[in-house]
This record gives C-alpha cells, sequence and structure tokens, in this order.
C-alpha cells in the first residue's frame, strides 16, 4: 500500500505569490502535479506589510493550483524570507565521556544541544539550526562518531526572524484552513533545486536573486555553512533604471528585462535603442552603456555585500563556485560580473533532470526547492516512524 | 541579549502552535470565509453520513435483518418450539398465529408476531427467536389470574380475569374447573380505555388478602364465591366484604388481617362445635370484638 500525501509549495515573493503542488508517494517520489499563481500585494522586500493583502494574494494562488490540479491540500511547505532574517554562528561543547577518550552518540548528542540552546532576545525566533559540522579537540569533521579526543565542539548556524513577521506568514498560511508543514529559508529551498550533492560537497555559494531581496546560502561537506538576506533585488535595479533613465518603473522593468545587461563588450557600449519603439513623442534614444551603468554598479553593490558576509569563507578555498537563481539571475552578463567580484567561477543554476523541461526557468527555483524539502522531510520521517506511527497512519486514511 | 530571554529556545514552530494559534486562524479574505464555511459544510456532511450510518445499522439491528445477512441459507419451518409459564397451548397458538405452512423462517416477521400475542390481554411478554436453520421458537410469559370479574358490556356479560398486577383479560385456554375457584371481584367497574379496561390499582392488596386467608383457612377461603370492594378505598371505615357460598358474608377491615382470620377461625370452630343456625354475617373490622349476626329459626 503506497503512502500518498499531497503538499503545497508557496513563495511569497515580493514580486509574485508562487504555488507548487507536488504529490509525494512513500517519501521517496515526487511528482509535480500544479501550480498557481498570483502577483503580489502587500509585501515590501520579502517582508508582509499588510497581512490582509498578502493573504488575499496567496489564496488565490492556492486557489489556482487547486483548481488546475483537482487536488485539495491541507499541509504547506513555505518559504520565508525578508530583511529581518538574520544569522549567527554558535558553538556548542560538551566532553567525551567514556573512559577510552571514544565520541559517542550521547557526546554528539549534548554538544548539539548545547549549540541549539542559545536563547533569542524577546520577539525573535528560530527559523532553522543549521549544523555545519564538527570539532573534536579543534579538528574538524563532518562526522566524529568514533573519533578519539577529549572535547567535541558542534558548530551551528543559526538562523532567525522577527517572531511578528514570522507569525504574519504563518496566519498568511493558517488563516485559510491549511497547516504550515514546514518553514524553510528561501535560499536552502533555491539552493536544494539547483545544486546537486558533489557541488554542495565541494563548496558552492548560492544566491538567489529575488524581486525584494538577494538570499544566500553557502554549502560545504554538504552541509549548509552560512545563509542569509542582502535587501537588494530586481526591484532595486529597476528604480535605478527609472531615475537613471527618467522612465516610468513599467518601462524601466521592460528594458531591464528585453536589454538589461550587467556586463557589455566595447562594441555594445556605443549601441542605443528607442526607449518605447513607437518613435511618438516621448521615445528617445538610450545607450546601453547609460542602462549598464545603472545595471552593474547595483549589482557590485549587492555582489560586494555578499562578499563582506562571507569574509570568513573567502580565500581559505571554501568556495568553489557561484551559483546564481531567481528571477534576476536571468540578466544577460549576471554570472561575469559575479565571478568578477566575487572571484570564483559563477554559472546560473542548473535544474536536475527529473525536473519538467517547462519548470526549469530561476523564478521557480524556490518553489522547486521546497517541494523537495517536503519530501526529503517525508522521507526522514518514514525511515524514523515506529510501528505505532504506522499503525496511526492506517487509522488517518 | 541576556536580559529579555525566553525559558526555551523559540522557534517558528511556537508560533505555528501558540497560544495565539486561534487569532492567527481566523480568515483574512473572502476567500479564506468561503473555505472555512466550505471545510465545516464538508465536516458536517461527514458527521451526518456517520450518524446516518449509526441510525441505518441500528435500524438493520433492531429488524435482525443483519442476522439473517450472516445467518446464510434458511429453509421452511420444521418445527415451532413454544414455552409458556402459563395456560397457553400449543393448539390455540397455531391456531392464532396461523403460520402459513412452508413458510421459511426468514419470511417470518418475527415483529409482527410478537405484537399480535403481546396484544392478547393475557400474554404478557413474548420473545420470538429463529433458530437457524429451521426451528421458530416462542418464549410467553402470561399473567397470572387470582380472581375473576363479569362487566356487562352492551347489554352482553363478559368474563374477565384479574391478575395480581391489576390486569384483566379475557381468560383463554385456562380450565373452567381453575376459574370456578376464583373468586369473583364485586363493588368495581372498570375504566375502559380503547376497549380494554385498565389495571386496578388494589388488586395487589386483594391477592395479598386471599393469599393470607388461603394460608390461615384453606377450607374456608375456597368457598368463597365473591370479594366486593365498594368499601375499600372509604376514608371513614374500609371494608372488605366476602360473600361465602352459603350467602353469608364476612366483613374484613383491609388491614391486620392475621388477627381478623385467627377470630374468624375461632368463631367458625365454635360454630361447628355447637350448632346454630347459619351465620347471616360476621363483622371482624370491629377493633377489639367481632359481630356475629345468625340466621332467625324460620331462616334457617
Amino acid at each position: 500500500m503506497s503512502d500518498s500525501k499531497t503538499i503545497a509549495a508557496l513563495e511569497i515573493g515580493t514580486g509574485k505569490m508562487q504555488v507548487f503542488i507536488g504529490e509525494i508517494i512513500d517519501g521517496k517520489t515526487l511528482n509535480f502535479i500544479g501550480s498557481g499563481q498570483a502577483t503580489t500585494e502587500g509585501v515590501k522586500k520579502a517582508d508582509i506589510i499588510d497581512v490582509r493583502r498578502a493573504a488575499a494574494q496567496a489564496q488565490a494562488a492556492i486557489v489556482m493550483a487547486e483548481r488546475s490540479t483537482g487536488a485539495s491540500i491541507k499541509s504547506v511547505c513555505l518559504g520565508i524570507s525578508g530583511t529581518h532574517i538574520k544569522g549567527f554562528r554558535n558553538i556548542g561543547s560538551a566532553s567525551v565521556s567514556g573512559a577510552d577518550a571514544v565520541v559517542r552518540e550521547e557526546d554528539v548528542e549534548r554538544a548539539k544541544d548545547d549549540a541549539r540552546s542559545k536563547i533569542l532576545t524577546e520577539g525573535k525566533s528560530y527559523i532553522h539550526r543549521i549544523c555545519c559540522g564538527y570539532y573534536v579537540d579543534d579538528v574538524f569533521t563532518s562526522s566524529p562518531l568514533g573519533k578519539t579526543g577529549s572535547r567535541i565542539d558542534a558548530e551551528y548556524w543559526m538562523l532567525y526572524g522577527d517572531s511578528d513577521k514570522i507569525a504574519d506568514a504563518i496566519h498568511v498560511v493558517q488563516s485559510f484552513g491549511l497547516e504550515v508543514e514546514y518553514l524553510v529559508f528561501s535560499a536552502l529551498a533555491s539552493a536544494i533545486a539547483v545544486t546537486n550533492a558533489e557541488q554542495k560537497n565541494n563548496g558552492v555559494l548560492v544566491v538567489d536573486i529575488g524581486c525584494g531581496t538577494s538570499d544566500y546560502v553557502l554549502y560545504k561537506y554538504g552541509r549548509p555553512m552560512q545563509a542569509g538576506v542582502i535587501p537588494i533585488g530586481g526591484d532595486h535595479i529597476t528604480n535605478d533604471l527609472s531615475y537613471g533613465i527618467r522612465l516610468s518603473r513599467a518601462n524601466s522593468e521592460r528594458i531591464k528585462r528585453h536589454c538589461g545587461k550587467a556586463t557589455i563588450t566595447e562594441d555594445e557600449r556605443s549601441e542605443k535603442f528607442w526607449s518605447f519603439g513607437d518613435k511618438q513623442i516621448g521615445d528617445k534614444k538610450i545607450s546601453m552603456d547609460a542602462i549598464n551603468k545603472v545595471i552593474r554598479a547595483r549589482l557590485e553593490e549587492l555582489f560586494l555585500l555578499l562578499r563582506d558576509e562571507l569574509t570568513d569563507f573567502i580565500g581559505n578555498d571554501s568556495i568553489k563556485e557561484v551559483v546564481l537563481t531567481g528571477g534576476s539571475s536571468n540578466l544577460s552578463g549576471i554570472c561575469e560580473l559575479a565571478s568578477a567580484v566575487l572571484g570564483f567561477p559563477c554559472s546560473q543554476g542548473k535544474f536536475d533532470s527529473s525536473v519538467r523541461p517547462n519548470l526549469r526557468h530561476q523564478e521557480f527555483a524556490t518553489a522547486l526547492g521546497l517541494l523537495e524539502y517536503a519530501r526529503e522531510q517525508e522521507s526522514n520521517k518514514q525511515s524514523s516512524a515506529s510501528i505505532f506511527d504506522t499503525f496511526a497512519k492506517i487509522f488517518k486514511r | 541579549m541576556a536580559k529579555n530571554q525566553h525559558k526555551k529556545p523559540a522557534t517558528w514552530r511556537d508560533l505555528k502552535d501558540g497560544s495565539t494559534t486561534s487569532k492567527r486562524r481566523a480568515p483574512l479574505s473572502w476567500r479564506a470565509r468561503l473555505r472555512a464555511v466550505w471545510i465545516w459544510t464538508k465536516r458536517a456532511a461527514a458527521v451526518a453520513a456517520v450518524a446516518g450510518l449509526c441510525v441505518g445499522a441500528y435500524y438493520l439491528y433492531q429488524n435482525t435483518y443483519i442476522e439473517e445477512i450472516f445467518s446464510g441459507k434458511t429453509e421452511q419451518i420444521k418445527q415451532i418450539e413454544f414455552k409458556t409459564d402459563g395456560y397457553i397451548t400449543g393448539k390455540w397458538l397455531n391456531e392464532f398465529l396461523r403460520i402459513p405452512a412452508k413458510s421459511k423462517l426468514s419470511d417470518i416477521n418475527i415483529f409482527a408476531l410478537k405484537q399480535a400475542l403481546e396484544s392478547m390481554g393475557q400474554i404478557k411478554s413474548a420473545t420470538i427467536e429463529r433458530v437457524y436453520p429451521d426451528i421458530l421458537r416462542i418464549l410467553i410469559t402470561e399473567h397470572k389470574p387470582f380472581m375473576r370479574v363479569a362487566i356487562k358490556i352492551d347489554y352482553q356479560v363478559r368474563l374477565y380475569a384479574m391478575s395480581p398486577d391489576g390486569v384483566f383479560f379475557r381468560p383463554v385456554c385456562i380450565p373452567d374447573k381453575t376459574l370456578a375457584s376464583m373468586p369473583f371481584l364485586e363493588g368495581y367497574m372498570p375504566v375502559f380505555e380503547d376497549n380494554e379496561p385498565m389495571r386496578y390499582k388494589n388488586a395487589e392488596r386483594l391477592n395479598e388478602f386471599l393469599n393470607i386467608s388461603r394460608k390461615a383457612l384453606p377450607q374456608e377461603a375456597a368457598g368463597w364465591r365473591s370479594i366486593n370492594v365498594s368499601e375499600i378505598d372509604s376514608l371513614t371505615l374500609p371494608l372488605i366484604t366476602v360473600t361465602r357460598i352459603d350467602g353469608g358474608s364476612i366483613i374484613f377491615a383491609p388491614q391486620d388481617y392475621e388477627k381478623q382470620l385467627d377470630r374468624l377461625e375461632y368463631i367458625l370452630r365454635y360454630a361447628k362445635e355447637k350448632p346454630l343456625n347459619k351465620i347471616e354475617r360476621i363483622d371482624l373490622s370491629l377493633k377489639d370484638r367481632a359481630d356475629v349476626k345468625i340466621a332467625d329459626q324460620q331462616q334457617k
């Protein structure tokens, strides 16, 4: 008897609300079954500022997805981002208890508990507490069990955010009669969708450049080492263009999408094109150089801020490559610019071959990653399920 | 950070499952309200469906169709097992029920049979069972008569028997000899409801009186023709008047029967030892004495 669960992935983005519905079979297979999308309202820089308007749009996207599939969803894997999300590194320690100085499961658990028990100030809540690795007598290891030493340290990356902002995101879902089963930082979800195990093991920085913010996560030894949010996104480029070339936001957005380039050649620098293209009153010639300067300046700022955030990992061979994803990563020449600023080879995210060709778009990375995250969690649940859980499931059917 | 600290590290799950959960589930849009209504409608429908199933199951159980469903093949009735604690005979039952020959056990409506039997005044309760594959079992509990009463209805006198719990019924299969041995109830006009006389409230007291009398003076009690209860509920002087087979009467107070029967026994013994004229009336209802009226010489 196969165990099937229908789950929705909801990404509350600054530009759009994206819902993907997937069916997880036996915790192993993930079938994409439908999607829904709605424009975002009440969200600024990925923070919900008007919960009612945001909820109305998110719920419209959910209804659209449900109608497209005919499936009725009960639980949601919710992607979260926003400038309120911050992270810090925390190390928990425990002495090795065995007389033979061999690290055992309970020693590891004590070190992990010590690291995880760090208490936040009022009004803050953890989103993820990610174990980055262990140190046995100050020597890094990803699997400490069986190693010999007197002390074990567990290193955690603690990702937290404002309780009110997180509660608002949860409210959007729960007010629709749905359960938030998993809450996932957007960049983590994107990284799941666009990188493979080998990349994560070697060291990869995944940057999800969205509309309002850019989320990043750094993987090394197959584990997330650091994650965070830079409050710069595609919207800032559009705004800059709007001011810089004195066009409306809508036109600036159109020009960014169709003609915008992060790096240009000497030949392209002298190119000019019409702002509207209809050569009527108000239409004017804009040089590619001007556009490039505006886009480049904003993106350079983004990558420089990112470099500052990752100072601990730059220059020590921790990062082997940078992967860009998110809607704004479609900007032409962005990878070359990122590579130049950060100093690492850079490429756009590549989706697994199991992902349908029509879904292999950078703007879907988060939603696809959320579904995959839910599948991984369901798989973990199934492997640790006891006989009682199995019976409980039978009665739940 | 140290000043305002939680006791446990707060995670997003605390926000999801926390104390303000109900507030976080409040609908924020018309779509959410519509969905909430839809969800509750579905839940109500599910509850109604479950309730319907329960009622259906109860109905099936009550009609024992379940028994039929699970009992497998049924055959023609070969035997009707009949048991009663009273006078009704198998012959009468056959005539009364008129179960068609070659009826299948499953064709018998046992509830209709039970209803028909229990509509008979003499039958207190009836249990009908199907013993698969071919036996119909009928168990009857009857009302036991201890007195009889003749009631005039539409210029016709009908004979009813009365049980100790006050039920009047037309006697069926009760031998004439048994009926003849029961005294008549006099001085009480039964109240009729749906053409049937209603229960008599003092029946139990009368039964007790008769039982005590039969125990104390069996020969004398056997010769009692009727018991008049017209004064039994009198507030000033409650009385039970027994008419003997020779026409004489004995008046009892409806209490302290043993004492009164002692006196009666003495009087009767005295009358036997010293032959007197016919005793016309014995009044035992008086507190410290008994009055005996003896017939005149001529009457003797």
